[in-house]
């Protein structure tokens, strides 16, 4: 049962699992790297502090980030199934995302990129035909929500596609190396930029674990014990948007954190949404760390993308999930 | 004997076809008061309006006072509570769980349920005979069992008022009656009011002051249980002329003899 000792104790855990993996992440890789190099060699140094460590901290906010948005649209849609990526809102992000690149909009307004922007729009977009596709009334149902989800992906691909074909060689280079889903980015001068959109979009959702605890269980006797349900899902779906389509447009539509990550927190620590979406947030971070060093160390010279690390380990999750009817009765 | 709430005139609609129609209806504090009528009359969406979850297209509803879209959702939620029929349960939450929401809106956002408010969940699971269900997953529970917890979630809000959507339909015999008295108790100790949907006739004892009765989205009949489970009114509110009717100790027992 959920007590302040309890929420303490986890994020403790997390903590600590959060400092292994990123320590683990920062030594893996192809060049290995000794502390002492780092004060002699400058190859090292540059390796280090311009390529490894802006990796591993934009794998730190990209997992956070889908893994509580994640554990925060499953909740609110009761479907322990969706996440960003199943509900298409990656997909919408990264059409947004593609459609600035290939309009050659690389450029910022007020220090924020047009790309950043895009990929927002597309997503808030998405999420609400998904949205709106889903309900009969004041009614979710689980199954459509999915396959609207599905259905919208794959529009979004071939819309991505679409500009691929149209666009010149270097655009169409830099929106293929988004739909795999890399965090391969040089410099912290863009990570930082993300965190325009990030630091609201994680304080929003932080601010709805309580009434989504609620809606979780049921939506009427949610709205009956005082919950302003058509307020908290719009405050989700602005999150989740500002949150994903942010990440989307640096990391690419990266599947499936947002499910294996809230799925594993509850069986440690409960139902419970105020434990659930903060720690997701962290083992979040872990995981995708975790999965991003995998990536990078399994082919010895060469690197896979991490989406499809990710996609192998959550994909078979995702099925067996879909096989417990009767513990996820509504599905 | 005052008045708890009053409802004036309400009409609601969910697409173009009206469910509710020009619904009046008063509740005295400290009465227990029952609403039958047929499938699809608009007992469940008079409900949903009475606690605020449904806004009624026209009227009003004045609780204690003041109107209801005046009262702050958390506030209201402490004074009134309500029991939908249906819960969709998806996640694993254990029924203790469950029924510590009910102390939501008497916890800021960024707390948790304290020591009081366990006790008093715990109180409420005995209130409707559950106790032993409390680290149970309501995802395994049977109906009965689920709505059992579904109820004490509402009596941890100890409202003053309490709205039951068929509370008792899965409910066995046992339990059915435990939760009658546990509310009789409430009302002896608090003055708790209570407005119940129910097919059943039967469950309509000595402890119901008042009964409602529905038709098409209207109230076509009010009064006491005798005055309105008498085989004309029921034969009109069910539009059905084989209904009978039959008083045996204080009970009416009601079956249609087609």
């Amino acid at each position: 049962m959920a007590t302040p000792g309890r929420l303490v104790g986890a994020l403790a855990f997390f903590v600590v699992v959060l400092v292994l993996a990123t320590m683990l992440a920062l030594m893996t890789g192809y060049q290995p790297i000794a502390w002492s190099d780092l004060q002699t060699d400058e190859t090292a140094r540059i390796i280090f502090f311009r390529l490894r460590i802006p990796r591993v901290v934009l794998g730190l906010l990209v997992g956070g980030s889908l893994a509580g948005v994640g554990a925060a649209l499953q909740a609110l849609f009761r479907n322990p199934l969706a996440e960003p990526f199943t509900l298409g809102v990656s997909g919408g992000g990264a059409l947004g995302a593609s459609v600035a690149i290939a309009l050659g909009f690389g450029a910022n307004i007020a220090g924020v990129p047009l790309v950043f922007i895009f990929a927002f729009a597309g997503s808030i977009a998405f999420v609400s035909i998904v949205y709106r596709l889903a309900s009969a009334g004041s009614v979710v149902m689980p199954g459509t929500l999915l396959l609207a989800g599905v259905v919208l992906n794959l529009i979004a691909g071939a819309g991505v596609l679409m500009i691929q074909f149209m666009t010149d060689y270097t655009g169409a280079l830099q929106i293929l190396r988004w739909m795999v889903g890399s965090l391969d980015v040089i410099g912290l001068d863009l990570v930082g930029r993300m965190l325009i959109f990030l630091v609201p979009g994680m304080l929003l959702l932080l601010s709805t674990t309580r009434d989504l605890h609620l809606i979780a269980m049921d939506e009427e006797s949610a709205a009956a014990l005082g919950v302003n349900v058509r307020r908290v899902e719009r405050t989700v779906y602005a999150a989740s948007s500002l949150v994903v389509g942010v990440t989307v447009a640096v990391a690419g539509p990266i599947g499936f954190v947002g499910l294996i990550v809230p799925h594993a927190v509850r069986r440690l620590f409960g139902e419970d949404l105020r434990i659930v979406i903060p720690c997701s947030i962290l083992a979040g971070a872990a995981f995708l760390v975790l999965a991003d060093s995998l990536a990078r160390s399994l082919l010895g010279a060469s690197e896979l993308p991490v989406g499809a690390v990710t996609a192998l380990i959550g994909g078979p999750l995702f099925l067996i999930l879909l096989t417990r009817r009767r513990r996820y009765a509504a599905i | 004997m005052s008045t708890l709430l009053a409802a004036h005139a309400l009409e609601f609609a969910y697409e173009t076809s009206p469910v509710v129609r020009d619904v009046s209806l008063e509740l005295t504090r400290g009465h227990f008061c029952g609403l039958i009528g047929p499938n699809g009359c608009g007992k469940s969406t008079l409900l949903r309006l009475l606690c605020g979850v449904a806004t009624p297209r026209s009227g009003s509803v004045v609780f204690e006072g003041q109107p209801l879209e005046a009262i702050e959702p958390r506030e209201r939620a402490k004074r009134i509570g309500y029991v939908p029929q249906l819960q969709t349960r998806v996640f694993p939450f254990t029924a203790l769980e469950v029924v510590l929401t009910g102390r939501s809106p008497y916890t800021s956002r960024f707390r948790f349920e304290n020591t009081r408010d366990r006790e008093i969940a715990s109180e409420a699971l005995a209130a409707v005979g559950a106790e032993h269900l409390a680290a149970r997953a309501i995802t395994e529970l049977s109906g009965g069992e689920q709505q059992m917890v579904a109820v004490a979630r509402a009596l941890a809000q100890q409202s003053s008022l309490l709205l039951l959507d068929e509370p008792a339909a899965a409910f066995d015999l046992k339990h059915r009656a435990q939760l009658l008295a546990s509310l009789r108790r409430l009302r002896e100790e608090r003055e708790l009011t209570v407005l119940m949907v129910t097919h059943d006739l039967q469950i309509l004892d000595a402890t119901f002051d008042r009964l409602f009765a529905m038709r098409g989205g209207r109230l076509v009949a009010e009064g006491s249980v005798e005055d309105v489970l008498t085989e004309s009114t029921l034969a009109d509110v069910y539009e059905d002329p084989h209904v009978r009717a039959h008083r045996i100790e204080g009970r009416t027992f009601v079956w249609s003899e087609r």
